[in-house]
């Protein structure tokens, strides 16, 4: 019997120490590069739970995607709230989607839009959990810099970003047209603006907003060639309608002009 | 070794058989179709959320299937009897053990590799563009699962109740993927004591974010090569707790 026990014992020290073994050497393994930086704090209080719940599961990205959704929401719901009240007698297509229609490009540089006050929180909020999701960065920029004519706000969205993810060379483009639209110098975003649509991560939003720019500047043609563009590569059916809506009317007013 | 895999394969078809992780996987494949919901309200980055959404399911209910199957593997067989039958057959301790894993890892890895199936299949549906960098994730994910099946089931043997061991297999989760976290506050608070044992509790803890290929594959420059050590860590540290798995086996008296 005790003969029996010191074996079982014997055994039982083996596997002890083999596990003491492995486990130094898991830990001695190089562990190759990291991921995300540490989620140093929650941004927005009312979610404290929901991402903290997702960082301590493991699933930062899919809290960034939440968080993003719960963003355009905000935007997206609160535009179309407020729309009525603002543009009565302009027709529902033409607010469609989660813009400003007919601010777009406007460069009221003096007027500040105050609403969707906590946009820039929500924006930083995606890109604490997930500091690499460019079209959430991206899309609150815009929205901040060319739709609400918040340019601070968009600048300290994409310099936070780019601290984070400085090899991301879309964010100083992005930082050069907002310097411009901060000027007021209109003329002088479109460019920066054009190099910005190339990439395929742009926000269909940045692409409205510059097709718009071109309306007020008479240029219909590159405008038609932009809204095409929406309408055969945007995923959100919002900005495919809008863009078939304005192609229209960019169709009618040049049938017009013909006829004078 | 054919005695591990005779038990591996007992353990697999008794796993396959168990009306709790087929409802698992049915409510995990469901969960993968429900992704699109979530894509729909996403815009433009439909496809990211249904990529994310389907990855994040498949390993949330991967972990369910390899908890509840670890923490009642052996607690099961010991509150019946049956595993008198195994262990008065003139085999190591250890067999038992390995098998039983080995059993449970292979059902688990079948049941996420359905789902996945069916995840690729929504995002080909959805015009995915295939990038073979996300199929990194799979084993990544895999590997996770084994991890926290041999923790679960050293839990099981540790606390010898199936709830207890349930918690603790949940806390190695939470904590492996807080260790970042955990480093940063300790860091912060600037005490050699707290670093201390920040690093001597992240030195016991698994390492799970190294294994978070599927949030991490995106990170601009990030090595595809990362697998490697990934998997290496994976292997040795389930390897350890195995071995404290076989360690408090052998000590138990039936």
């Amino acid at each position: 019997m005790s003969r029996f026990q010191s074996s079982e014992t014997r055994s039982s020290l083996w596997a002890g120490a083999v596990a003491v073994a492995l486990l130094v050497a898991a830990n001695g393994a190089p562990t190759g590069r990291g991921g995300f930086p540490p989620f140093d704090h929650p941004v927005l209080d009312e979610f404290v739970l929901q991402d903290t719940a997702f960082v301590l599961s493991g699933a930062r990205r899919l809290g960034a995607d939440l968080a993003f959704i719960q963003l355009l929401l905000y935007y997206g719901g609160a535009d179309l709230r407020e729309k009525h009240d603002r543009h009565a007698g302009e027709s529902p297509a033409e607010h469609a989607g989660h813009l400003h229609l007919g601010r777009e490009g406007d460069a009221v540089g003096s007027t500040k839009m105050v609403d969707f006050p906590d946009l820039m929180a929500f924006g930083l909020r995606v890109g604490s959990l997930d500091p690499y999701f460019h079209y959430a960065v991206l899309f609150t920029g815009s929205a901040l810099g060319f739709n609400l004519n918040r340019v601070d706000e968009a600048i300290e969205v994409l310099h936070r970003a780019s601290l984070r993810d400085p090899g991301f060379p879309r964010y100083s483009l992005y930082l050069g047209a907002l310097a411009y639209r901060q000027s007021d110098e209109i003329n002088k975003v479109i460019p920066w603006l054009e190099e910005s649509i190339k990439d395929p991560d742009c926000p269909t939003m940045l692409k409205n907003i510059l097709a718009n720019m071109y309306r007020k500047q008479g240029n219909d043609r590159r405008a038609a060639e932009i809204f095409l563009d929406i309408l055969d590569n945007a995923r959100d059916r919002s900005y495919a309608d809008l863009a078939l809506q304005k192609l229209q009317e960019i169709e009618k007013s040049l049938k017009s002009r013909k006829r004078l | 070794m054919t005695s591990i895999f005779s038990i591996a394969r007992y353990t697999l078809t008794q796993q396959l058989r168990n009306r709790l992780y087929l409802v698992i996987i049915l409510f995990g494949v469901l969960m993968v179709g429900a992704s699109v919901l979530f894509g729909a309200v996403a815009a433009d980055q439909e496809i990211r959320v249904i990529l994310d959404l389907g990855f994040a399911t498949t390993e949330f209910f991967g972990l369910a299937m390899a908890l509840f199957g670890a923490v009642t593997l052996v607690l099961e067989e010991m509150e019946s009897k049956t595993i008198y039958l195994i262990l008065t057959r003139p085999q190591p301790r250890a067999t038992y053990i390995l098998g039983r894993f080995l059993g449970l890892v292979l059902a688990v890895w079948t049941g996420m590799a359905l789902m996945e199936v069916m995840h690729f299949a929504l995002l080909l549906f959805k015009g995915w563009k295939a990038d073979p960098l996300t199929f990194a994730a799979l084993p990544a994910m895999g590997l996770k699962v084994m991890i926290m099946t041999a923790l679960a089931l050293l839990c099981s043997l540790l606390f010898t109740s199936a709830p207890t061991a349930t918690v603790f297999s949940l806390f190695f989760w939470v904590l492996g993927h807080f260790g970042e976290e955990i480093r940063f506050l300790a860091k912060k608070s600037g005490q050699p004591v707290a670093m201390a044992l920040v690093k001597g509790l992240l030195w016991i803890l698994p390492n799970l974010t190294m294994l978070n290929l599927r949030d991490h594959l995106e990170i601009p420059g990030f090595p595809l090569t990362q697998i490697l050590p990934a998997a290496l860590y994976a292997l040795l540290y389930t390897g350890a707790a195995l071995s404290l798995s076989i360690a408090l086996f052998a000590r138990k008296e039936f």
